[in-house]
């Protein structure tokens, strides 16, 4: 079976700091798989590599068969990357981000305004959108940027901490959106984050990172029933005391 | 890639037009300051004329004689200020009536002045200058009396020659010798003195490198801020992951950079004509002349080298900019570690006011035809003088310098180290 991301034997070096320690995990096709642990686990690191930032110290990583260094062109073609923090141009309107972003991927105007319109229908910001993004609250903010990574339809959307910062309406509002584009769209997803809950409601499968490895993979029932554990979080903390 | 290309081009060109700071920093002051410049040399320009061409004078005439009459009379006529007479006053009760009353200069002229001159023996005129501000102005002003006693000594030899030598021109005696000055400009004879061929050229040799570094400086902080801006606003992340050459994302940020350079440059170089002008209009009457009126004319080759020159300066140092940029973490950082920079315009830009980069020892010359700048400065110089083969060696050398800038930016976007190089000024954070 051809995985949608492979990752094999995955290492990374800042320095002498070893971040990422040969890891490894496979993503299929239309799956939301997350991966999930506490700050500086290596989540961004493996989400930034993926996403062809930077490149790897060592090992193989593939996006639909692509591999991210040398085919990095190609990869940026299909997939879409919503960096943690990420922010946007705060001078022009979201309209006009939204306009700029299409614009890059696809050359025809009715095609461009086809992809607002589905922007458009992802944030649900309506006429907030003709505002300058500098006037945008942070939920709104990042409403916008989920609206742009969904927008072209990718074949991999890399999203990473897709909530952080936002109060619970605007949490809730993006998980939805996450996941109801994701069914409709059969999108594959990677997305990381260390709230154990949301990783539960969004994603298929998860994999547990610490300390730049991956400890644990599976789905969240088999997790939770192979720990006997109400919910993820407990997992998690029960795998790195044993770990 | 080329729609792709102007659609992140016009993306620059909005944010940077509705950027208050890019606006008001870059376009809007300097047209501002300079107006205000202007407008308040011309104001202090204008009553410093006032007070050199119209100084109120006293003058104490104890003598009363023929010649002294003479003196006041001529005094009165040819002075638009306030002339007062006075036969019995004390010098020092004239002085005081000078501080009180706004008089610039007490003039005494002694008892017999004029039968001094009659008999042949030299008289004494007392000028006394009122300093209330110690300002330009008043040393402008205080040259006047003592002109016009320069005008009645050459009136008096003249009577006296007269009287000796009927049938000759006094002129001769006064100045035996009288000189016709011209200057060989390009190998061309022009009837002008060489003072005011050097005086017309130093003023456009200061004026041209001022320029070029204010706008230089103004095009190079917005590049690298456009670079910065990226990673403080946390949107570069998302533009190195799109469908877009890091190449292009970084010609983009180039040409965006240039054309608010080139915005600039014409918002500041009207500012400065004016200023200039109005400020020459005064400050230099007697140099009222243009590089054409002395036959110092760029020919179209001149100009499209000097041009050629000035555009890749600015294109390289651009590229050093964005390069530079890179490697800061904010904004802050990237304008600090361009500030850098200016030395390398700083030092042609002094030697070039002064002197001739080709008349130094040749120690420092290298160095200094290293640094591109020193071709922007020396270029019209050049162009003037028809020295092409000097243009075209520093085009040559700047189209190589950019190349290569160019190429180790474009090798630093593609790698990691656009988002990996950091250089903060701010305390560090993790």
């Amino acid at each position: 079976m051809d995985f949608a991301v492979e990752v094999e034997r995955l290492n990374k070096f800042y320095g002498k700091f070893h971040a990422l320690k040969d890891v490894s995990f496979n993503v299929n096709s239309g799956e939301i798989y997350g991966l999930i642990g506490p700050n500086g686990a290596g989540k961004t690191t493996t989400l930034r590599i993926i996403a062809t930032l930077l490149s790897p110290s060592s090992g193989v990583v593939k996006v639909f068969g692509m591999n991210v260094v040398n085919d990095a062109d190609k990869v940026r073609r299909i997939i879409s990357y919503l960096p943690e923090e990420a922010g946007a141009y705060k001078y022009l309107t979201g309209y006009e981000y939204l306009n700029f972003m299409a614009s890059l991927y696809v050359k025809d105007k009715a095609e461009v305004k086809k992809l607002i319109e589905e922007a458009e229908l992802i944030c649900g910001l309506n006429g907030r959108l003709k505002d300058k993004i500098g006037t945008y609250s942070k939920g709104m903010l990042r409403r916008l940027l989920v609206a742009r990574s969904l927008m072209i339809r990718p074949k991999l959307a890399i999203l990473d901490e897709p909530t952080a910062g936002l109060d619970v309406i605007h949490s809730q509002y993006v998980r939805r959106i996450i996941k109801d584009y994701a069914k409709r769209n059969n999108v594959t997803m990677i997305i990381s984050s260390h709230n154990m809950l949301e990783v539960e409601y969004l994603c298929d499968r998860v994999a547990l990172i610490h300390e730049g490895r991956i400890i644990l993979e599976g789905s969240p029932s088999e997790l939770k029933n192979k720990f006997s554990a109400s919910n993820l979080e407990e997992v998690f903390s029960k795998v790195v005391k044993l770990a | 890639m080329h729609s792709v290309l102007i659609v992140i081009l016009k993306k620059e060109v909005k944010e940077m037009l509705r950027d208050p700071k890019i606006l008001i920093g870059m376009i809007i002051a300097p047209v501002l300051i300079m107006g205000v410049m202007s407008g308040v040399m011309n104001f202090v320009m204008s009553s410093a004329k006032e007070a050199v061409l119209n100084p109120n004078v006293i003058i104490v005439d104890y003598d009363n004689s023929l010649l002294s009459n003479v003196v006041t009379s001529s005094l009165t006529s040819s002075s638009g200020g306030k002339v007062m007479v006075i036969g019995d006053m004390s010098v020092s009760k004239a002085i005081e009536l000078a501080l009180k009353e706004d008089f610039f200069i007490v003039m005494v002229i002694p008892k017999g002045f004029g039968y001094n001159v009659s008999i042949g023996r030299r008289a004494i005129v007392e000028l006394y200058t009122v300093m209330k501000s110690l300002s330009i102005s008043e040393g402008g002003a205080s040259s006047m009396p003592s002109s016009i006693i320069e005008f009645l000594n050459s009136e008096i030899v003249r009577e006296r020659i007269r009287e000796v030598a009927p049938n000759i021109d006094p002129e001769v005696f006064l100045k035996p010798i009288s000189r016709v000055e011209y200057s060989v400009v390009k190998g061309k004879v022009i009837n002008v003195p060489p003072q005011t061929v050097f005086s017309v050229v130093m003023s456009q040799s200061v004026f041209i490198p001022i320029i070029i570094m204010i706008i230089f400086i103004t095009a190079m902080q917005f590049a690298s801020t456009s670079i910065a801006l990226e990673k403080e606003y946390k949107t570069l992340e998302t533009l190195l992951t799109l469908p877009v050459s890091r190449f292009t994302i970084l010609l983009a940020k180039l040409m965006s950079s240039v054309m608010l350079a080139v915005l600039g440059s014409v918002s500041f170089m009207f500012a400065y004509m004016y200023y200039y002008t109005s400020v020459t209009s005064f400050g230099l009457p007697t140099i009222n002349l243009s590089l054409s009126d002395i036959g110092l004319t760029m020919t179209p080759i001149g100009l499209l080298l000097t041009g050629l020159t000035l555009f890749l300066s600015m294109v390289s140092s651009l590229v050093l900019a964005l390069l530079i940029a890179v490697f800061a973490e904010d904004v802050r950082s990237a304008q600090t570690l361009v500030g850098y920079l200016y030395f390398l315009m700083i030092i042609p830009m002094m030697v070039s006011m002064f002197t001739d980069v080709s008349s130094l020892p040749m120690l420092l010359q290298i160095p200094l035809y290293l640094i591109p700048y020193t071709y922007t400065l020396a270029s019209p110089r050049a162009a003037l003088l028809e020295n092409y083969g000097f243009l075209v060696i520093g085009i040559v050398y700047m189209v190589v310098f950019s190349i290569a800038v160019l190429y180790i930016a474009s090798k630093f976007f593609k790698s990691e180290k656009v988002l990996t190089a950091k250089i903060s000024f701010r305390r560090s954070r993790r």
